[in-house]
């Protein structure tokens, strides 16, 4: 006996081409591998020598149609007319040497329905009686016969895999412990769900391993395991070669029978009839009287005996080559060498005619010489010796990888597949809880998916030699798809309109809908119906600023804004730009906040990335409103304009604009390509909303002149200031940011031209000459930050002016507290959030007559108000309150008061939700 | 499976069934015997009697004599419902969706099919206040091997100009053993490529051995690693998936 074994696998497969209507001329495909292959594999079975044993694969179809009881019946018909037809050969025999291979037919038929009946018309139990008796061990495959790595999602693969292994426990009752990969196609991913179903091992091409990584120590020579802990069986091409190879296989040897002469093509029509397709198409009847003999047209006579003689010979033959290779890698041990000959179980028998001979002579020839042994068996004995590597994408098919299955050809299937995948899914969210019925509907579009994702189609489409069929059946499938789940989207009550389909592919009775039922939607289909009350106003609001994200104050505003929304009984949904470290999701104050994240978030420049950040935040808005059923979109400020616009049309709800700045008005007019840009997406925005929301009676005259918007579809409502949010105190504890006997001006900002910080530095030194106790502090950082600072440095101003840069939230409430006078000296402000928090936190507020600064303050009443870059307008204000302690504090409390009344987020989203309810009347959905 | 070449059935043609019912039907049997010996359904022989006779009116019915029958040209669909309603639902050349799926074919070449939704071509046109036809398609690859990829922290990336009317792509001449993922877009007014979608990750099989995952396999095998640290395939979907 050599040292190492041999493994010999066969692989059961045909795709399900039981069609309720007789004389399908697929269904010969069974028929013909049940005469030729199934049937003469189990008397080798009967007869096969103490100590072999062998494994084999039946796929999900192949065992549905062997137990189907239509197709059995058929099969009876198929031999009755056999049978039939070897009567009437037996009569219109022309010679001897004909007459004996009649005679050996009549035998074989006879002893083939013997053993059909033997197994009560069930093939399936003579193999179960073998596996179970340890002759032979049965596994599976994937429930159509998938292409593995072909599938898109988890889902689908689960459902091909568990599916697979559910009809085989069904018919054999266990678990299998092998899984053939369909077409040997592995992928990374793949092993991980083989592992979890309970599967130890499997099979690849030997490509897969040489190819591996780390290198696979023994190359073939021994299976190894995946990263998950399937052991892959690598299968050795040089010896598999020697029974498949249609070059120099043993197959083609003169002496075997010839698989193209068949007399169906030659004999009379009218003598043939009964025998072929009715329609007088001619097809194989099995009865095939030639040998191979040569390459030339001229085929002599089948004798049975010397093709006998030749299985001998190549059994012999065979294990010669084994013997030869095992010798070679005598010096392997841990694990000693395996060959692992895989193969299509069809080729023995139905295509090799006399191979189910050759496997058993094999046997014999093996007594004493080689060992055999299973891959279960190999895996029980040398688990502990085997390798660890990443296998990547390969398969048995020409040229090792996908090309077979993928190519110009077939790749346009891959799309509809991939899109019955997610539809499955779609209605098994969509459709949550099935009733009885749905779920009738959602097994049967299961059903349609999986016969039409067998490899088969792909594979024919490819080989061009039945594409015809082969495209009719996968359309077929995908046609049934789509209108079952047309079907199922109307709501239907009874079953009535898809029992047809039902019966028309009985395959799979019991299909399980749980694969796509994901837990993610379970759980949104439970927490979201619990969650939506009908008398809320759904408000789905876009920003691209939202905290932590604070650019300017639309973050501050978006944020009250909708906070206070959600406390008055709305329900708002806020889409916005990721930010580095915050969750992608998150419920703030009861605002539902998603963050997220463009396909080209550091592009520099800044419009094409906020058209990146348009097309991100639309897809998230699309995809909530599968389902939220908004009301409205509310989008702030034109960086949004494209999603909202699209949005729009999409949900065909109404959009509300609010602008809180203009690119003109900003700029002073428009000087450049952007600013035309941002200007035409600003008006875009006005003219594609319902309303228009400005903050102020000066920004709804821009809107109105800029962007030609009608009057009465702008409405003004005042930003307003959350008194809660400015934590001013008394202070107790001792000045922090100033002495006691100073006047400290505070102010605060984004470092900008447009917010007019230079003015004061233009009056402080007119300030310094009349008083030399009042103090300056700016907060907030930006581009013209350094070019202050320096300002300040060279004009000896520094124990005056300071420009702080950023300060937390703390130390800016805390100078609030401080100060004696808010300063706003802005040169353009659409409305002035900062100089609410001043009048609110109760200081006497400056500010400058402009935009909306100048709607927010009254002038000596809440406030004062100066000329815009003017220094002695500026000087002579904070010199006024400086010396005027009972005007600072009458203008404080006059400031505070409005702030809270005027300026209050309540009124103002009140207004907002009036707003809202207006367009919806305006716009019925 | 092993195919042969020529069994191909030609579909039984609907008047061939039509002439089998009406000849059984005039030899006396009733539908449900003709159900059973042409194998059909009772229920789609009823229809097609059904619609027989109503198409050949009256003058039809009673017994003619003559061998063989009547040419009968298609009916329109009728409101005798034993068979599911008719929906016509026609494969279309893509769904009006947001998709851009990549495979793997070979060490060297991985196909790309895609469709962009209406939403999303409108979008785009509005950002670039361009028509979609004017507008050029190009493709991005980039190698992200290793990478969690943000856009733009690719080892290298190349880009090709679609032909118009394209929504599928065989990529020839890409590395072995990369990770590669696939943009389609356009291109800004200065030239710089601008996404529309974006592909999974797909990683092109090593065609030799190498020692590239042998760290990973052992960090994973002894437990070192909470993930796998390399692309496994198969991600999950659901419906809601961006709803939280």
């Amino acid at each position: 006996m050599k040292s190492g074994y041999f493994t010999f696998i066969l692989h059961a497969h045909l795709p399900y081409v039981k069609h309720k209507e007789a004389n399908r001329l697929e269904e010969r495909w069974v028929f013909e591998a049940m005469t030729e292959t199934y049937i003469p594999l189990l008397w080798a079975l009967d007869r096969q020598p103490e100590g072999f044993t062998w494994s084999i694969s039946f796929s999900p179809p192949v065992m549905e149609m062997l137990s189907d009881p239509v197709l059995q019946r058929r099969y009876l018909e198929y031999l009755d007319s056999t049978d039939h037809l070897i009567k009437k050969e037996k009569l219109r025999s022309l010679n001897q040497e004909e007459t004996e291979v009649i005679r050996f037919y009549s035998d074989r038929y006879e002893k083939i329905r013997e053993t059909f009946f033997k197994w009560n018309q069930n093939l399936l139990d003579g193999f179960k009686h073998h596996h179970k008796r340890g002759a032979v061990e049965c596994f599976t495959t994937a429930a159509t016969h998938a292409f593995l790595p072909y599938i898109q999602t988890h889902e689908a693969l689960e459902a091909q895999v568990d599916m697979g292994i559910k009809t085989f426990n069904k018919y054999f009752g266990e678990m299998p412990k092998g899984f053939w990969l369909p077409e040997c196609a592995y992928t990374p991913g793949v092993d991980k769900l083989l592992h979890q179903k309970g599967i130890k091992y499997t099979f690849v091409d030997e490509q897969t391993l040489l190819n591996s990584s780390p290198k696979a120590a023994r190359g073939i020579g021994s299976p190894v395991f995946s990263p998950h802990g399937v052991a892959l069986f690598p299968r050795n091409r040089e010896i598999s070669g020697k029974v498949w190879s249609s070059v120099d296989g043993y197959p083609g040897d003169t002496d075997y029978r010839e698989f193209y002469r068949d007399i169906a093509y030659n004999r009379d029509i009218d003598y043939i009839l009964p025998h072929i397709h009715p329609e007088g198409i001619r097809i194989d009847t099995g009865l095939k009287y030639h040998r191979i003999t040569g390459p030339d047209e001229e085929k002599q006579v089948y004798v049975r005996e010397w093709a006998e003689g030749k299985v001998q010979q190549h059994a012999e033959h065979f294990v010669q080559t084994l013997e030869h290779t095992l010798s070679e890698k005598e010096e392997e041990s841990f694990p000693p060498h395996l060959i692992t000959a895989p193969f299509d179980a069809e080729l023995f028998g139905h295509w090799w005619f006399e191979g189910t001979d050759w496997i058993l002579a094999v046997q014999e020839a093996c007594k004493g010489r080689v060992e055999w042994v299973t891959p279960n068996e190999f895996i029980n004995r040398h688990y502990q010796d085997l390798q660890t590597v990443h296998a990547s994408f390969s398969t048995w098919g020409r040229n090792e990888y996908g090309e077979v299955w993928l190519n110009e050809k077939n790749a346009w299937m891959y799309r509809h597949l991939h899109k019955c995948e997610r539809e499955m899914i779609t209605a098994a969210a969509t459709h949550s809880p099935m009733t009885p019925v749905t779920r009738r509907y959602i097994k049967q579009m299961i059903r349609e998916w999986m016969l039409a994702v067998s490899s088969d189609w792909a594979f024919i489409v490819d080989n061009e030699t039945a594409a015809q069929y082969a495209n009719e059946r996968f359309n077929t499938h995908i046609e049934r798809f789509h209108i079952i789940k047309e079907l199922l989207d109307q709501s239907p009550q009874d079953t009535a309109s898809i029992e047809a389909f039902e019966q028309d592919f009985p395959f799979l009775n019991d299909i399980d809908t749980s694969y796509f039922e994901t837990p993610h939607d379970q759980y949104i289909q439970q927490h979201h119906s619990t969650l939506s009350e009908p008398n809320k106003l759904k408000v789905l609001m876009l920003s691209w600023e939202f905290p932590p994200m604070v650019v300017g104050g639309l973050a501050r505003h978006v944020f009250d804004l909708a906070k206070t929304l959600v406390k008055q009984g709305q329900e708002v949904h806020v889409v916005t730009c990721h930010v580095e470290g915050y969750p992608s999701y998150e419920v703030n104050q009861g605002i539902h906040v998603y963050r997220v994240q463009s396909n080209q978030p550091q592009t520099d420049q800044f419009f094409h990335w906020t058209g990146s950040l348009n097309l991100a935040i639309a897809d998230q808005g699309r995809e909530l409103a599968k389902k939220i059923n908004f009301d409205c979109i509310h989008a702030h400020d034109w960086l949004v304009c494209v999603a909202a616009t699209g949005l729009k049309h999409e949900l065909n709800i109404p959009l509300i604009a609010t602008i809180h700045a203009t690119e003109h008005g900003r700029n002073n007019g428009i000087h450049n390509a952007l600013q035309y840009e941002i200007n035409q997406k600003e008006w875009e925005l006005c003219y594609e909303a319902s309303e228009v929301i400005v903050c102020s009676p000066y920004m709804k005259d821009e809107v109105a002149t800029v962007f030609k918007v009608p009057e009465d579809k702008i409405t003004i409502l005042p930003n307003g200031v959350d008194p809660e949010l400015i934590q001013t105190e008394e202070v107790t504890d001792g000045y922090r940011f100033k002495e006691p006997q100073e006047v400290l001006v505070f102010s605060v900002g984004r470092v900008v031209k447009e917010k007019g910080f230079q003015t004061i530095i233009d009056a402080a030194h007119l300030i310094r000459q009349k008083n030399q106790n009042i103090k300056f502090i700016i907060a907030g950082k930006g581009p013209m930050l350094d070019e202050y600072r320096n300002r300040v440095h060279h004009e000896g101003l520094g124990g005056i002016v300071t420009f702080s840069g950023f300060v937390s939230d703390e130390d800016r409430n805390r100078l609030l507290s401080e100060c004696d006078i808010a300063l706003f000296p802005s040169l353009y402000e659409p409305f002035g959030i900062v100089a609410l928090e001043g009048m609110a936190a109760g200081k006497a507020t400056v500010v400058s007559e402009t935009g909306g600064l100048k709607d927010i303050v009254r002038h000596e009443e809440t406030g004062l108000k100066i000329y815009p870059d003017n220094a002695e307008s500026l000087a002579w204000a904070v010199l006024t309150l400086a010396q005027n302690e009972h005007l600072r504090h009458t203008l404080a409390s006059n400031g505070k008061r409005e702030a809270e009344t005027v300026f209050n987020w309540n009124k103002i989203a009140q207004q907002t939700s009036a707003l809202y309810e207006q367009c919806l009347q305006k716009n019925p959905v | 499976m092993v195919t042969e070449a020529g069994h191909w059935r030609q579909k039984t043609g609907v008047k061939k069934m039509i002439n089998e019912i009406v000849k059984m039907k005039e030899k006396g049997l009733t539908l449900q015997q003709i159900a059973e010996r042409m194998n059909l359904s009772i229920g789609k022989v009823q229809y097609r009697w059904n619609k027989y006779r109503q198409e050949a009116g009256k003058a039809m019915e009673p017994k003619s004599k003559k061998e063989g029958t009547v040419y009968v040209k298609p009916a329109e669909p009728s409101e005798i419902v034993v068979e599911p309603p008719k929906i016509n639902w026609v494969m279309p050349y893509e769904f009006d969706e947001d998709t851009l799926f990549a495979m793997v074919q070979s060490p060297t070449s991985i196909f790309v099919y895609w469709s962009i939704s209406a939403m999303k071509r409108k979008m785009v046109e509005h950002h670039f206040r361009t028509s979609w036809s004017d507008l050029p398609k190009k493709m991005k690859i980039y190698d992200v091997t290793d990478i969690i990829f943000q856009g733009h922290n690719s080892h290298r990336s190349f880009e090709i100009d679609l032909p118009e009317m394209t929504n599928n792509w065989f990529l020839q001449h890409l590395e072995p053993d990369r990770t590669y993922v696939i943009d389609i877009g356009t291109k800004t007014f200065d030239g710089s490529f601008f996404t529309v979608l974006r592909s999974n990750p797909v990683e092109t099989p090593r065609d030799a051995a190498n020692d590239h995952r042998s760290q990973n396999v052992l960090n994973w095998k002894n437990g070192n690693a909470y993930e796998p640290e390399w692309m496994e395939n198969f991600s999950s979907y659901s419906y809601y998936q961006k709803i939280r």
